[in-house]
């Protein structure tokens, strides 16, 4: 049998510009790659292309075969299906992926029928079974109510269709190394059964509000005609439309076929934004299959809140202008994974590290190596925490894992195999020197831990404030099965956290715990599917920054000095801090804010 | 003995429900609010066959039998009881008139655009003074050369505000009390036939029901059905019909109103649940969907009667006095269990029982069908 | 010319729902339908019958017989006649061993074109329409809106997400056909009584079998197995933001529309 276990990821390119789903896919092999051992292959079929090639190095592939021919300018069933044949059919790949576009979907089966190997279509999770290596994929059915497991053991290539936005793209990493191949095809026989005439590029607009992807929705809170207009323009910005509850359709803001509920339409878009709609069981009965719903409304306790995904306390008209031009923007940039503002730290190779409007992301980098820490690692978080120190424009800090698979899966074991007692010692103080700095940042720590927190990760996961898991994230301090024992704090800080009973169990026994575990002991605060943790942690540092900055910080400072003292001492640290807040402007318009029964503006004493 | 329908009746069923679903129910508030049919919908109606179900292709129709036809009624009323009713006089009064008791020429020339779909009748027999005693008609034809002359007035004329068709009674012999009353088929635009305003209803508010007057109205010799006399027996055999499509049209009204009532209970939380899990809920659910299913079975018993050509007067009373007496109860437990919401005009159930009331009245009120079924029972 | 559409029974998966108490989907009283792509494949199918004169249009499903009901439905639209493809042998089969079925039988009947929907709701796969031509060795379309015939090909709009492709595809060929491909007409009753007298065929292993390798059908012949399948985890309770100023709010809902792939 060839030991070329490959993943080929076929790269979705549409006039020279590369799909996202690629870069998802590209990013998804990554920590796949890492379980069976072998490099990730992004093949791009196209002409005048090849200079594609590098980015996609950047985002993961360790490998690019290029196929640049014309024939292959436009997509077309017969050319691809032919490059891709033979390029499986030479090369042996053990997996194959494709985005679940009408580009992957039209291409995958008629592969699979060629070679005749499994294909599963529409996946929106990958993992490999620890067992016999091989792909378990995960797909909805049953109109999305079910999800089934498929394998496909004795066939290879292993191959899967993906659903676009799911899977988490690397960061882009310009000093990523790989190889660039060409490879010629013979098209020579592909006769003229089926030729393209003419490429229309045009979205056909749909007027029966049923079948928009998109509807921005709004009722009695809109208040006019004039504000309709604005909902009209956030809808076709998005390529949506505009519906309404039937109280908008009452007040004669709206057509009657565009209403939304019981007497109205019912709706299933993959996004609604309800803007000034209370949420009456009406109204919700129509929408409340909506893929994702996002409400604006200016009263907290709408109902329209109990459904939203997202609810958003505010006035509809100070909120949709500027959302309107940053969806212009984004819709004008096209893909980017880092944010424009972000400020990139060059010279770091294993971790990334930006900010953003007083949020900063520290992103430990070594997807293939399950973001495993070694020494030089560790300095790099360790530069990135004294730059933060006194950093007064960030409040609040989310350190997380690149890759989809781990946080940070432990120490780098291979190189500490050689160590002797000094280095041992050494590598050690410097872990515990680094996390315990993490720990008195003056600003809010976030861990965001979405794959394995083993080890060297459980203990720089303990290090953070707060901790928010992925239902596919794993915990757990493994050292005694090495025989040695936690040194990165795991035997003092996992105590504090969870008491002396679980923290010994998890040490003794060396076991891993699942996300739900962690939870019921306490190790973590929350835990949420995979594909919304980023946006959990998102909103929760939002939610922090909305308050004082100096009052979270001295907060932190009392429950972190207070944490290792007794009681009537930790009474001591409060009082002084709490007397300290009354030094500040910042208490002053947050207490007579109160009184005035309006918002706090805290942003001028930041 | 099979209770299950055949794979056509289940296709049939489905594509009436989706139907029913797709093109009634968004249009039945509105029809009712404005008190009008929306004629386009009856143009739909027409198109797929709903007007001529169990009338024989030879004369245009369906070729479909009693059993597709109630399988129709019960899925439009559940929508929209005013649909039921406007389908149910075209075709099981006055259609089945001509079919029935039509010559080969009446058929040809009446029946054929009924049954295709191109025309629409009514069934002319109600009057002021002449209800459940219909035998006491006052509208009088009087033979002059080859016509008749048609004086008089009638009431609560389903579908007369849009038909092209009439049956008309009228007495032709008043000494001989039922036995002088006959029946005329009259074409719509007729000079001396004039169709009054919609009546005001509580209930079935978008059928069209107005007052007939009858001025010196000319109807050929050759449009009379049958022979002189023998209207009464015609009525009452179209009626005995109709009656199965009213039983049907109620268990539509009782399990339409029924199934709102269910989803409403499954999404509807109070006290930190949803109120289907309350046993109250659950019994009365359970009740009512019991009571449905034994209208059903009355319906279909007596439509698999008519279609064996077996004697069902006494079961088509069965079912209608059944089924109109579930219709009522459900729909009234139904806005019950919906509360506020169930008042209130933003649900449908509180049409649905405006509408259910008149199924114990019309084609024969509960009373009669009592004497039509103690009648059978020879006591 | 001979037209062969296939379609599929499937649950009405619009109307599945989950039981609020226990989260498990509630399969009693689910109505079957044929899969919405499909009937878009039939309309096709009937358009394409009425340009080309003296067409006929076999309707194909496989299935358990409780899929006649969906072959009778094809039949009251308009096709002339129906095979039921149907054996326990068959039972199991992926889209590979079921998309190898039907090209057995679709070989056996002939034919000049073929139409099938782009996928089916309750799988979602689109994969036995293209597989199907790749057994046939034939040229397909997939994700086809609207066609002409010309001459001795089809010209064919192709959609894609952000464009469409007019296509010339000469015959023999094969179609995947979208929702929405025309107006859907009713049925009338006269066509569904009508329907009761057209034939219904059924092929079975036997009549396939000098076509079909055993070992390329039902589960054996099945390269995908499913492991375990369970009910979604519910929806998680919504974030609820309060006090952001304009710019918190604006950037947290870009997030989430980033998050959806909505942008």
């Amino acid at each position: 049998m060839k030991l070329s276990k490959d993943i080929y990821v076929f790269i979705e390119q549409r006039d020279g510009i590369i799909q996202n789903v690629s870069y998802e896919l590209l990013g998804e092999a990554n920590s796949l790659a890492e379980d069976i051992g072998q490099k990730v292959v992004g093949i791009i079929l196209g002409s005048e292309i090849e200079v594609m090639a590098k980015n996609l190095i950047m985002y993961g592939a360790d490998e690019v075969i290029v196929v640049d021919h014309p024939i292959l300018k436009e997509y077309m069933t017969e050319s691809y299906t032919k490059a891709m044949t033979e390029l499986i059919k030479s090369n042996e790949p053990e997996i194959v992926l494709f985005g679940a576009t009408s580009i992957g979907r039209d291409l995958g089966p008629r592969i699979s029928a060629r070679i005749r190997t499994g294909l599963t279509a529409d996946c929106t999770s990958l993992c490999i079974d620890p067992k016999n290596k091989g792909l378990h994929m995960t797909r909805p059915a049953f109109g999305g109510n079910l999800m089934a497991v498929i394998k496909c053991e004795n066939h290879r290539p292993q191959m899967a269709t993906i659903r676009p936005g799911v899977m988490q793209a690397m960061e882009k990493d310009e000093n990523r190394k790989g190889i660039v191949r060409n490879v010629a095809i013979d098209f020579s026989n592909i006769g003229n059964e089926v030729e393209i005439l003419e490429i229309i590029k045009k979205n056909k607009k749909v007027t029966d509000i049923a079948k928009s992807k998109y509807i921005v929705g709004g009722g009695r809170g809109v208040g006019n005609t004039k504000n309709f207009e604005m909902l009209n323009k956030l809808a076709s910005t998005l390529g949506g439309e505009v519906a309404g509850s039937r109280a908008a359709v009452e007040a004669g803001w709206i057509d009657a076929d565009r209403q939304v509920g019981q007497t109205g339409k019912n709706v299933k878009p993959d996004l609604y934004i309800a803007c000034g709609i209370s949420g009456a069981i009406q109204h919700v009965a129509g929408m409340e299959n909506s893929g994702m719903i996002i409400a604006i409304n200016k009263n907290e306790t709408a109902p329209i809140f109990d459904v939203a995904d997202l609810g958003v306390v505010g006035d509809i008209t100070t909120i949709i202008p500027p959302l309107i031009e940053a969806i212009k923007k984004a819709k004008a940039e096209g893909m980017d994974y880092i944010a424009p503002s972000s400020l990139k730290y060059m010279g770091m190779e294993n971790i990334l590290f930006n900010k953003k409007d007083g949020i900063a992301y520290l992103t430990i980098n070594r997807p293939r190596f399950l973001n495993a820490l070694n020494r030089k690692t560790l300095l790099e978080i360790g530069a990135v925490v004294d730059l933060l120190e006194n950093d007064e424009s960030t409040l609040v800090v989310i350190v997380r894992g690149a890759g989809g698979r781990a946080f940070v899966a432990g120490a780098d074991i291979s190189k500490m195999q050689d160590m002797n007692v000094e280095e041992g010692e050494e590598i050690s103080t410097l872990a515990q020197t680094v996390f315990s700095k993490l720990k008195k940042l003056p600003q809010v720590v976030i861990g965001a831990i979405n794959g394995y927190a083993l080890g060297g990760g459980n203990e720089l996961a303990m290090a953070c404030d707060i901790r928010i898991a992925s239902s596919r994230a794993k915990f757990g301090q493994p050292e005694v099965k090495l025989g040695l024992i936690p040194g990165f704090g795991g035997t003092q800080r996992l105590q504090r956290i969870v008491g002396q009973g679980y923290s010994k169990e998890l040490i003794f026994t060396g076991e891993m715990i699942s996300a739900e575990e962690a939870y019921r002991i306490g190790l973590v605060n929350r835990v949420v599917p995979p594909e919304a943790l980023n946006r959990v942690v998102n909103d929760l540092a939002l939610k922090i920054i909305s308050n004082g900055s100096k009052a979270v910080k001295l907060a932190k400072k009392s429950i972190n000095e207070g944490g290792n003292v007794d009681l009537e001492s930790g009474l001591a640290i409060e009082n002084r801090d709490w007397t300290n807040c009354f030094t500040n402007e910042e208490s002053k318009e947050g207490m007579k804010a109160f009184v005035e029964k309006r918002k706090a503006n805290f942003k001028d004493f930041k | 003995m099979n209770f299950n329908l055949t794979s056509t009746q289940k296709l049939l069923q489905d594509f009436y429900q989706r139907f029913a679903e797709k093109e009634i129910k968004p249009l039945a508030k509105k029809m009712d609010e404005e008190e009008r049919y929306d004629l386009e919908l009856l143009e739909k109606m027409q198109k797929c066959g709903f007007f001529g179900i169990p009338y024989s292709k030879e004369y245009g129709g369906a070729g479909a039998d009693t059993m597709a036809y109630v399988l129709c009624m019960e899925e439009v009323s559940k929508v929209d009881a005013s649909s039921g009713i406007t389908i149910s006089v075209h075709t099981s009064l006055c259609c089945s008139c001509i079919s029935d008791f039509g010559t080969e020429d009446q058929k040809q020339k009446y029946l054929r655009p009924l049954v295709d779909g191109s025309k629409i009748g009514c069934f002319s027999l109600t009057e002021p003074n002449a209800g459940s005693d219909a035998g006491g008609q006052q509208t009088s034809a009087v033979l002059e050369g080859d016509y008749y002359i048609l004086n008089g007035s009638k009431v609560f004329t389903t579908n007369s505000g849009f038909a092209d068709t009439f049956i008309i009674f009228a007495v032709t012999d008043k000494a001989s009390g039922t036995d002088g009353i006959s029946a005329f088929i009259v074409e719509g635009d007729s000079p001396g036939l004039t169709v009054g305003a919609n009546m005001p209803r509580m209930g079935i508010r978008a059928s069209s029901n107005c007052e007939v007057a009858i001025n010196n109205l000319k109807v050929p010799k050759e449009n009379m059905l049958r022979r002189e006399g023998e209207g009464f027996e015609i009525a009452l055999k179209a009626l005995d019909g109709g009656r199965i499509g009213i039983g049907a049209q109620s268990v539509g009204i009782a399990q339409g109103a029924l199934n709102e009532a269910m989803q409403y209970v499954r999404e509807r939380k109070q006290f930190g649940k949803p109120i289907a899990a309350f046993q109250n809920t659950k019994f009365k659910i359970a009740e009512m969907q019991t009571k449905i299913d034994g209208a059903r079975l009355l319906v279909w018993r007596a439509a698999l009667a008519k279609d064996d050509k077996k004697e069902y007067s006494d079961l088509a009373a069965m079912c209608k006095l059944f089924g109109s007496e579930v219709a009522n109860e459900v729909t009234r437990v139904c806005v019950q269990l919906l509360g506020g919401y169930g008042y209130s005009r933003e649900y449908p159930v509180e049409r649905m029982m405006r509408d259910a009331k008149i199924t114990e009245i019309y084609e024969g009120t509960s009373e009669v069908m009592k004497m039509v079924i103690a009648g059978s029972l020879k006591i | 010319m001979k037209i062969l559409v296939c379609v599929k029974q499937v649950p009405d998966t619009s109307e599945v729902t989950l039981d609020p108490i226990t989260n498990t989907l509630i399969r009693k009283g689910i109505k079957s339908i044929i899969n919405p792509d499909d009937k878009a494949g039939i309309e096709a199918a009937l358009k394409l019958k009425d340009q080309v004169e003296g067409s006929q249009i076999t309707v194909i499903s496989m299935g358990p017989k409780q899929a006649e009901i969906a072959l009778r439905e094809a039949l009251a639209m308009g096709c002339d006649e129906g095979y039921l493809v149907s054996d326990r042998k068959f039972g199991g089969s992926d889209t590979l061993a079921t998309s190898t079925i039907l090209a057995a039988a679709l070989k056996k009947i002939g034919f000049d074109v073929i139409i099938t929907g782009r996928q089916a709701i309750d799988g979602d796969t689109a994969q036995v329409g293209p597989q199907i031509a790749e057994h046939l060795k034939i040229p397909h379309v997939s994700y086809v809106e609207e066609f002409e015939v010309d001459g001795d090909a089809l010209i064919v709009l192709r959609q894609f997400e952000d464009r469409y492709h007019k296509i010339r595809i000469k015959f023999p060929c094969l179609l995947t056909a979208i929702s929405g491909f025309g107006e859907i007409k009713y049925l009338t009753v006269a066509g569904v009584i009508e329907a009761e007298k057209k034939e219904l065929k059924y092929l079975n292993y036997e009549d396939l079998k000098d076509l079909l390798d055993e070992g390329c059908i039902g589960l054996k012949g099945s390269p995908t197995k499913v492991v375990k399948s369970y009910t979604k985890e519910q929806k998680s309770q919504g974030t609820l933001l309060k006090g952001l100023t304009t710019n918190e709010a604006v950037d947290a809902i870009m997030a989430r529309l980033k998050e959806g792939h909505i942008l």
